[in-house]
């Protein structure tokens, strides 16, 4: 009897280190959690919001790096080149066109179109510039905006 | 849609010199470019003329509609090609 205590004792102890090297083990995993992917939501006025024009406007100027107009007019000079700058929202591919005509009386010519065709990720300013070397015949023009082919709007403009 | 169906000779003015363009903020897909629909008599060294003013501005044309020209020299009237700008 007196010789089993030792070893009795030696084997608690053993077991008892094993046992708390084994909750350590656990307390480790536990407290590594996965990592969490960051959310990847995108800002709310680029998600599938398709394009469409905010606005339209005329010029004879306007800024190349920002495609703004200097000042919206609807009057132009016979050797003016004139400028349409559609503001668009929205995102995705579209094709913006322009469809410029002139008008006397009942009867229409055409002038000339362009299609644009843009990679949209939130708002944008594409322009559209038409000119003629030998000058504006005076009278009334417009030119009409189309989204992807739907009509969008329609801006009426006059040359002296 | 198409300018020209109300169109009438007569005395409208000519636009035929007409030139245009356009560019914009967002990344441009495509260049710009104006559809043309083609004549009896057509070729594309002859489109190229009148746009460009250079008949060996041609292979601009090819290129920008080579998914409906397969042989620059089989155009046909009435096909509607782009016309880069």
């Amino acid at each position: 009897m007196k010789t089993s205590t030792p070893i009795s004792l030696a084997v608690i102890m053993t077991a008892l280190a094993f046992s708390m090297t084994a909750c350590k083990k656990k307390e480790e995993t536990t407290a590594l959690p996965e990592p969490v992917p960051a959310p990847t939501v995108a800002p709310a006025d680029v998600i599938n919001v398709p394009v469409s024009v905010k606005q339209v406007t005329l010029s004879n100027k306007i800024d190349e790096t920002t495609k703004q107009a200097a000042m919206a007019m609807n009057t132009f000079a016979a050797n003016d080149t004139i400028y349409a700058v559609v503001d668009t929202i929205g995102s995705g591919k579209t094709a913006i066109k322009t469809v410029w005509t002139y008008h006397k009386g009942d009867q229409t010519a055409p002038v000339s179109e362009a299609v644009q065709e843009i990679d949209a990720t939130g708002p944008a300013s594409t322009e559209f510039h038409i000119s003629k070397p030998s000058g504006w015949p005076v009278g009334d023009y417009q030119v009409e905006v189309f989204v992807n082919d739907a009509p969008a709007t329609t801006q009426k403009f006059t040359v002296k | 849609m198409n300018a020209s169906s109300n169109s009438s000779g007569g005395d409208m003015p000519d636009f035929s010199d007409v030139e245009s363009g356009a560019s914009s903020t967002a990344k441009e897909a495509a260049p710009a470019y104006k559809m043309y629909t083609i004549k009896s008599g057509d070729s594309l060294s002859r489109i190229a003329k009148h746009e460009y003013g250079k008949a060996n501005d041609w292979h601009r044309i090819f290129e920008a509609n080579r998914d409906i020209i397969k042989d620059p020299d089989k155009i046909f009237p009435g096909q509607e090609i782009k016309i880069p700008l």
